[in-house]
């Protein structure tokens, strides 16, 4: 299945709020952002309301290591992946400063394919047209 | 259970791939299908509970299509119900909670369940589509981790590179779940057997999972009616709920029931997608972490088996009844209705939903001695 099926739906464009807009503002800065709780310093998922360990509800942007550590992966080839074409790489990882916190990425170029659940990758952002900055991800710790 | 809480019936539809009747009449004919069964009429009906979610290609947060809810059953019905609940984003496992909470607390005396599946026309079932991705979604939808079981696909490498299986073990499931299903007049894989070569050449969907992986969309509705101990009509055969229990704290339904794992005559476990139905054999700790496709490998899953799993076929040999068809089968295994697939008539596990949003029945033929 290495063929590449041509598609034309589009990818759809993430619409932040108030919470996640520290996260998608970083992505368009090609970092990794997330907000960290001032309270008790527990790191917080893009869309947590308030800090899932103190409830607190002030917290301050960081830029994190773009580390994070491979869980599931999955090659996806039915038609109709947005914004691209299949076959499509699709991994699933956690943050290297706090494993809770889980994330998706696309593998553009196939290289997880030599990776154990465990291994460490480095995650950046793309630009993948119509202003939408998405994870990619790679084997290796970040830069 | 502090209360004797019964499935008291079932009842059920055709199930079809594709249908020019409506949601509503599949719906329609497993509620009254469940109400003869049960041995009761509509007028005696006062309780209702449904889960809609996911019920066809494009619904998952129910604003599209066309999903059963109290308010249609209620019109469809006739029906001035004392009480009634669908609840959000659940399972058949969570209905039978609900109900038996209803029951205990005295707010009804015959709680309907009904959950109706529905393949839309013109709806991609794997992709759905919208160009916007809000709240929770934003963090999927936009890599596609949506589509085609990709979580489930990515947590089954996951799981599958860690302890050395491969889709030698995916297939075991498979084909397990034909063979069930060979047994079950209502399945749409019945008179459908499946060779391992065609399971291997067929496309992938989602590594690992290809497509006799993933389950098949119907149009199709189960129903069940349940009851106290003291109403239990005279023609019905009681299925006795003596625990439950959710993902977070599994284990609950043990020390509600009084039962082990040991105890287990079958087990009915999701597999919407194939490797799901590894999850609770590992989480209930009947088998070894990592070790439930060998408990497969090695035939105890299999009828007759040390735990016979998905007696009926699961929803990959039944149909994508969404755990209704779980439920209907621990109910029949535990009542000693379940025919030529009939296993030892004992407690009965059903387990409902993803790995991370399981829930979980116990049913049993006896009536509980420590309940009122
Ligand atoms: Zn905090």
């Amino acid at each position: 299945m290495t063929q590449s099926t041509p598609n034309s739906a589009p990818r759809p464009v993430p619409v932040p709020t108030a919470e996640s807009r520290v996260f998608w503002d970083g992505a368009e800065a090609g970092r990794l952002t997330l907000r960290r709780c001032t309270g008790c310093g527990r790191l917080a998922a893009p869309l947590a309301p308030r800090c899932a360990g103190c409830l607190g509800a002030e917290f301050e942007a960081e830029t994190l290591s773009g580390r994070a550590v491979l869980g599931g992966r999955t090659v996806l080839h039915v038609p109709g992946i947005p914004g691209g074409a299949t076959p499509a790489t699709l991994v699933q990882c956690a943050v290297a400063e706090d494993p809770r916190i889980g994330l998706v990425a696309l593998d553009t170029t196939g290289a997880t394919k030599r990776l154990r659940p465990g291994d460490m990758l480095s995650l950046s952002f793309a630009d993948m047209g119509g202003g939408v900055f998405l994870a990619v991800a790679r084997p290796g710790a970040a830069p | 259970m502090t209360a004797a809480v019964a499935i008291a019936g079932f009842g059920a539809s055709e199930i079809a791939r594709k249908s020019d009747r409506g949601i509503a009449a599949f719906a329609l004919d497993a509620a009254l299908a469940a109400l003869a069964d049960a041995g009761i009429t509509r007028s005696d009906v006062d309780g209702y509970v449904g889960a809609p979610f996911a019920t066809n290609a494009g619904s998952p947060h129910a604003e599209c299509g066309d999903e059963i809810s109290l308010k249609s059953v209620m019109g469809m019905m006739d029906l001035p119900l004392a009480w009634g609940a669908d609840l959000y984003r659940r399972y058949p496992t969570d209905m039978v909670a609900s109900a038996a909470h209803a029951l205990a607390a005295g707010t009804s005396r015959f709680v309907l369940g009904l959950r109706a599946l529905y393949v839309a026309p013109g709806l991609d079932y794997a992709t759905g589509g919208s160009d916007r991705a809000f709240g929770a979604d934003q963090m999927t939808r936009p890599y596609g981790f949506n589509i085609a079981g990709a979580r489930f696909a990515a947590r089954a490498w996951g799981y599958m590179t860690t302890h050395g299986w491969d889709r030698e073990d995916l297939w075991n499931v498979v084909s397990l779940a034909r063979r069930n299903a060979a047994n079950n007049p209502d399945a749409v894989w019945r008179d459908r057997p499946l060779d391992r070569q065609t399971y291997m050449d067929a496309r992938m969907v989602a590594e690992p999972h290809g497509l006799f992986d993933c389950d098949m969309p119907v149009c199709g509705a189960q129903a069940f009616v349940m009851c106290r101990g003291e109403d239990l009509p005279e023609a019905a055969t009681p299925a006795w709920v003596t625990g439950f229990s959710g993902f977070a704290r599994p284990n609950a339904i043990w020390d509600m029931s009084g039962r082990t794992p040991d105890d287990l005559a079958t087990a009915q476990l999701y597999d919407g997608f194939s490797s799901m139905i590894w999850e609770w054999l590992d989480g209930f700790g009947i088998t070894e972490p990592g070790q439930a496709p060998g408990f497969f490998r090695d035939g105890h899953a299999e009828p007759g088996g040390r735990l016979p799993v998905n007696t009926f076929g699961g929803s990959l040999g039944e149909g994508r009844m969404h755990g209704m068809g779980h439920l209907r089968e621990g109910y029949l295994q535990a009542t000693d209705r379940a025919g030529t697939r009939q296993q030892e008539t004992g407690p009965a596990l059903v387990q409902v939903g993803p790995f991370d949003d399981s829930s979980f029945v116990l049913l049993e033929p006896d009536r509980p001695r420590h309940a009122a």
